[in-house]
């Protein structure tokens, strides 16, 4: 490090951890930092030429109460931008080249994903940042979706709880337009016993039909639902209590189901949980 | 009579955690094999019946429980069973609270066989197996299962607390107002499982 180099720490932005360091030496310079669509202030920094500056900006920084913004490329002196390995959060570090005037970031909105009811589940496709956030106005489907419940029969879902678009089987489509909370309710599908109890009397009126005439196979028209998005902060208290008493009567449903005690006794206890 | 004269739940509880040994033709009464036996089904009956008054049973409950009715020449063929097999063996423990109140409680729920071994050192027993009356007919008290249930349902709740915040869905304030309540109930939770119903958890959890 040069005589008369000193380390300056820049910029605290939104009080969250967007550092910027620089190292300067004798003739002062100045590096306009900004930033697209105004989604942080501007800043600059003053610095000394002929020297390298280490510039850091967290990859995600508060946008409001729901969202985020999160980093995705930068450009210097007016140059192409440069797109970022995104990540959900840590800091971006870039050595800005002495004789630079001005580097501008460009970021997108993203609002988080949460699903109630399931136990496994998948996206598609997955987050850029590799967690449950996802960029503003992007369509997202959720597939694999599984139930918490076990048994012999298949579980399949029967409705959604949330601003799902459109869902089939066991998958569903979400437009990311805010933050999204979604409830799966299942049910038990038991049409497999009623297809070995109907399959053959199903074969004989097919064949008879057949014969005759060829049958007309009416579509089944995915139901579409759309709801305004449900994400309240002041409900959260509430929610986590519901949620506590959920794993609670999941504990004792596995007490039952393992035998260890009665579904009566379970019932007697569930009521003074 | 009242409930205070019953064996309290720590009564029971050491009759759950304890296991008593049983000499190889006493413990033939728990075996499969002699589910068709009076005696095999008087133990069942006793462990069901306490289980669900939560208290020593009489000879009128087994009678009905078994028999379906309650006649004295039933209630009889019990007694005697029990006093000339069940409580020899030590499976059995006749409680008299006062002259016309006796009521019936099993020593124990898990029996270990074993077998006497004479020799010059003199006599010495070899375990051989043990046997568990089902763990739906042990009477444990519902404020157990209260607890082992709140003590999984909070631990999974601080998990999604915990998830909740680093997914920047909740304020560091009601994060750790929230971390704090849980975790000092959890911390009660544990302490009264660890004293009132210390060694039934690893038992039954």
């Amino acid at each position: 490090m040069k005589l008369g180099t000193i380390i300056f720490l820049v910029f605290i932005l939104f009080l969250t951890d967007s550092i910027v360091f620089a190292q300067l030496d004798s003739n002062t310079n100045i590096l306009h930092v900004s930033f697209v669509n105004n989604a942080a202030p501007s800043y600059e920094i003053e610095f000394e030429t002929n020297e390298k500056i280490l510039l850091e900006q967290s990859y995600s920084w508060i946008r409001d109460d729901t969202s985020r913004y999160n980093l995705i490329s930068y450009g210097i002196d007016g140059d192409d931008f440069i797109p970022i390995s995104r990540q959900p959060r840590g800091t971006f570090s870039i050595d800005i080249p002495a004789d630079s005037s001005s580097i501008i970031f460009s970021s997108t909105v993203q609002y988080p994903v949460s699903i109630e009811g399931v136990r496994e589940y998948s996206f598609s496709p997955k987050s850029p940042t590799n967690d449950n956030w996802f960029d503003k106005d992007s369509e997202i489907l959720i597939l694999d979706v599984t139930s918490n419940d076990s048994g012999i029969f298949p579980h399949e879902i029967v409705n959604w709880d949330g601003p799902v678009i459109d869902y089939v089987d066991n998958s569903a489509q979400i437009l990311i337009d805010s933050p999204i909370h979604l409830t799966a309710y299942w049910a038990t599908n038991y049409s497999f016993l009623g297809f070995l109890v109907l399959l053959p009397i199903v074969g004989i009126i097919v064949f008879l039909i057949k014969r005759k005439n060829d049958s007309n196979v009416s579509n089944t028209v995915p139901k579409h639902t759309r709801k305004e998005p449900k994400f309240d902060p002041d409900d959260y208290e509430e929610k986590i209590m519901q949620f506590l008493k959920q794993k609670s009567n999941e504990k004792l449903s596995l007490l039952v189901s393992s035998e260890v005690i009665s579904p009566e006794k379970s019932v007697q206890i569930k009521e003074n949980l | 009579m009242t409930d205070e004269h019953f064996l309290d739940d720590a009564d029971f509880i050491d009759r759950i955690i304890n296991v008593k040994n049983l000499q190889e033709n006493c413990f033939k009464y728990l075996e499969d094999s002699s589910k068709d036996l009076l005696t095999h089904k008087i133990i069942f009956s006793i462990a069901k019946l306490s289980s669900e008054k939560m208290r020593p049973v009489k000879l009128a409950e087994i009678s009905l429980d078994l028999f379906d009715v309650n006649e004295k020449s039933k209630q009889d063929t019990i007694r005697l069973t029990i006093e000339k097999s069940l409580s020899k063996c030590g499976i059995v423990e006749k409680l008299r609270y006062s002259h016309n109140d006796v009521k019936y409680a099993l020593v124990a729920y898990r029996f270990k066989k074993i077998e006497k071994i004479d020799s010059f050192r003199g006599d010495r027993s070899k375990s051989l197996e043990l046997f568990e009356i089902p763990k739906i007919f042990w009477p444990v008290p519902d404020e157990f299962f209260q607890l082992i249930s709140k003590k999984y349902g909070i631990g999974e709740t601080l998990k999604k607390i915990n998830s909740d915040f680093d997914n920047d869905l909740i304020l560091r304030g009601k994060y750790e107002d929230l971390t704090r309540e849980f975790s000092e109930n959890l911390s009660q939770i544990q302490k009264k499982l660890s004293t009132k119903f210390s060694g039934l958890e690893e038992l039954i959890s």
